[in-house]
């Protein structure tokens, strides 16, 4: 501490061991100057050959200058923040004493040390403590140590893969919102974005296009009331209709009639014709998506108007 | 031992750096001067030069009959692993002049100027095509609509960049992108923000093409 | 490897002399082998370009290739010199800068409707689009495929006579460049063309096929 530049701190030449992270307890707060040397039993002694006295207990700490040491085989690190003027007291040297890691080792147990170093994902994550009563208990099985080891990379392993997913899972449902279909019962209208919309009739089309004998035409009749003025644009930019089975697979319906325009308030018939499995002609229902790559995609708010 | 061996080696570095301009940048290379039918490796694609014709649309051409345009006729063989479209020779000659002056020009990426219409031309005379398949020699033309009144040029300049299969600095991938060089910066005054270094497009050759014109 | 941590746990002075030679033999080559073992699965890591690749079921001649979002299968492979477009009012003659190979592909899908785009992949890797000579409206990109029935139509690949042998058809979901998934899987259909074979069918190229759409 001595030999240093007595305006250096020490805080920013070594690596940020002292330094308050995430992993210390917020708690602590800076402390004021601890004197390490002389030790100040000696400092009685020593005032008498000063010649002003003042100057110690004066709150300029950074213009006392001691005679280099005897090297402490002390710390690696000792933090004496200058800024703190308040002098120092036998008390809070005693506080700053704890916060010093290597401290415990110089504890005379230094076969039990490694029993407790190698587990650092679980037993080291508490408050290091006074070195008392870790240090005497019985040493841990080998195999427990083992497992622990194990459980702790198993775990890490897990959280990160975990994270990462669900890093992923998030952005993906941000670009692609899931699907929110609302169940409505097909006699009653419903209002998707800014239109109202109401199945009029449901049921095969006159005119069949013969050339895949297993699918059956499906007409579908509509009518859309815009709420609003931009509830008339599902005219230019139709919806994505699909015909569902109780399966879950789709059919797509397209618009084959469609006012020439909506005015808002009042309805305006629309007609789509669909192609669906000749048997489940009688049984597929209406969906309704805001656009059609959202009803082929399955994203976004949809209604399911249930026959 | 050492040290005389050391000071010679030393002598000799001095030397040679003095002898080749010393510390100075050394000027930049000029883009190459290429003329009609002269073929430029563009490293997407491979292009040939071969006319520069003032026409009338319609009839075989493209564009629409009573206009006047300015066609560059390229063979373009695609050196990429994949169909790309004949629209990347917009990007691959950013700058057409006509005798001197600029006629169109790509700044961040958008046309500045008359745009091009880019079609592929086969035998067929009514049909105009957009693809480049890979490997195979295809006739492209620029076509860009005069305008009214302008005389026909004697002289097209064309500015032809360069593209590298480069990786993407942030995903790792790789695409061709046009070789590029931090814009010269005009003088750092207080406005200057030195943080947007602008890249613009290394001139790998510019092509000179002789214009004529051809009447109905 | 595997011996260094267990070592000081057990009291330090017996230590060494406890772990018999063929032990520590066995824990070296066990370390050994974890270490060339992670070396090589270093080695298996995709690059990002690979990474970006669709994942690809692959199936021969008239084999049924299913993915997560449609099946196909490639029906017929055959050469034409031109094509003749019927529309509903004319006809359209589209004519191939080298040659047509016509491809005839049938598709459905399990649960929703989708559109089918296809391209063509050399052996030297070089990947053709599905030619622009002929319109969208004739080919099968142009249709739907919607699940409960199989839907067949014609892609056409304008390509060099000599690129044919050991090409196969790819067929993919056409990823939207701004909207939604870009990770489609594809399905691929080796012709099974050799060069013999390639040559034979290009020379019994039809000189006109037609195709309604």
């Amino acid at each position: 501490m001595s030999d240093r530049d007595p305006g250096d701190t020490g805080v920013w030449r070594h690596p940020a061991a002292g330094e308050p992270s995430w992993f210390t307890p917020p708690r602590r707060v800076p402390r004021p100057d601890a004197r390490v040397w002389p030790p100040p039993e000696q400092e009685a002694r020593s005032t008498s050959t000063v010649p002003i006295p003042a100057v110690q207990d004066g709150p300029a700490p950074r213009r006392r200058t001691w005679p280099p040491p005897v090297p402490e085989p002390a710390p690696p690190f000792e933090r004496a923040p200058a800024r703190e003027t308040a002098p120092e007291t036998a008390p809070s040297r005693e506080s700053a004493a704890p916060r010093r890691e290597p401290a415990p080792r110089r504890e005379p147990a230094p076969r039990r040390e490694p029993a407790s170093a190698p587990e650092p994902a679980t037993g080291q994550a508490e408050e290091p403590e006074p070195a008392g009563s870790r240090r005497r208990r019985r040493p841990m099985p080998r195999s427990a140590k083992v497992g622990l080891r194990l459980f702790g990379a198993a775990g890490l392993a897990v959280a990160l893969i975990g994270v990462l997913g669900y890093d992923e899972l998030r952005r993906y449902e941000l670009q692609h919102p899931p699907a929110q279909v609302r169940h409505i019962p097909q006699v009653r209208p419903a209002t998707l974005g800014n239109a109202e919309w109401r199945v009029v009739s449901m049921a095969p089309a006159a005119d069949q296009d013969d050339d895949i004998a297993e699918r059956l035409m499906v007409q579908v009749d509509l009518e859309a009331t815009a709420l609003n003025d931009e509830g008339t644009f599902v005219v230019t930019t139709p919806p994505g209709f699909l015909l569902t089975d109780a399966a879950g697979r789709a059919w797509l319906a397209q618009v084959w009639k469609a006012p020439e325009k909506l005015v808002p308030g009042t309805p305006g018939r629309f007609s789509l014709l669909g192609a669906v499995p000749r048997e489940l002609a009688g049984q597929v229902e209406l969906e309704v998506w805001p656009t059609e790559l959202q009803a082929l995609d399955a994203s976004g708010e949809a209604l399911h108007f249930d026959r | 031992m050492l040290v005389p061996v050391l000071a010679v080696l030393a002598a000799v570095a001095l030397g040679a750096g003095a002898a080749f301009g010393g510390l100075e940048e050394a000027p930049k290379e000029q883009p190459r001067r290429l003329g009609k039918g002269a073929t430029l490796d563009q490293g997407q694609m491979s292009t040939r030069f071969v006319d520069a014709v003032v026409r009338p649309g319609g009839e075989g051409a493209p564009g629409v009959p009573g206009k006047r345009y300015l066609q560059l006729h390229l063979r373009v063989t695609n050196q990429d692993s994949r169909t790309i479209s004949a629209q990347a020779m917009d990007r691959a000659l950013p700058t057409v002049r006509t005798d001197g002056k600029v006629f169109k020009t790509l700044q961040d990426s958008r046309t500045v100027g008359v745009s091009p219409h880019i079609v592929v031309k086969d035998a067929d005379p009514d049909h105009y095509y957009s693809q480049l398949p890979p490997g195979v020699p295809t006739d492209v033309i620029l076509s860009f609509e005069m305008p009214p009144g302008r005389a026909a040029p004697k002289t097209v300049q064309i500015d032809a960049v360069s593209f590298e299969w480069r990786e993407s600095f942030f995903w790792r991938t790789h695409s061709w992108s046009v070789v590029s060089e931090p814009a010269p910066q005009p003088a750092a005054g207080p406005g200057a923000n030195a943080a947007a270094t602008r890249y613009v497009p290394v001139v790998a050759a510019r092509v000179e093409l002789p214009a004529r014109e051809e009447t109905a | 490897m595997t011996t260094r941590p267990a070592a000081p746990e057990s009291p330090p002075a017996a230590t060494p002399a406890k772990v018999p030679v063929w032990r520590r033999l066995v824990a070296a080559v066990a370390g050994l082998a974890l270490v060339a073992a992670a070396v090589y699965v270093r080695s298996l890591t995709l690059t990002p370009d690979q990474l970006d690749d669709p994942i690809t079921a692959s199936g021969g001649m008239s084999q049924e290739v299913d993915t997560d979002l449609f099946s196909a299968r490639l029906e017929r492979v055959e050469f034409a010199r031109s094509v003749l477009v019927k529309k509903e009012f004319g006809t359209d003659r589209a004519t191939p800068g080298q040659v047509f190979l016509v491809a005839k592909v049938g598709a459905t899908a399990p649960r929703r409707p989708i559109q089918l785009h296809s391209h063509l992949l050399t052996a030297d890797g070089l990947r053709f689009a599905a030619s622009d000579r002929v319109p969208d409206t004739a080919t099968l990109a142009w249709r739907w495929i919607q699940p409960g029935w199989w839907r067949s139509g014609y892609y056409f690949f304008d390509v060099p006579a000599d690129k044919v042998a050991g090409a196969r058809v790819v067929v993919s979901k056409q990823e939207h460049t701004l909207y939604g998934d870009q990770f489609y899987a594809e399905a691929a259909f080796d012709m099974g063309l050799d060069a013999a074979g390639a040559r034979r069918l290009v020379g019994a190229a039809k000189d006109v096929f037609e195709v309604s759409g």
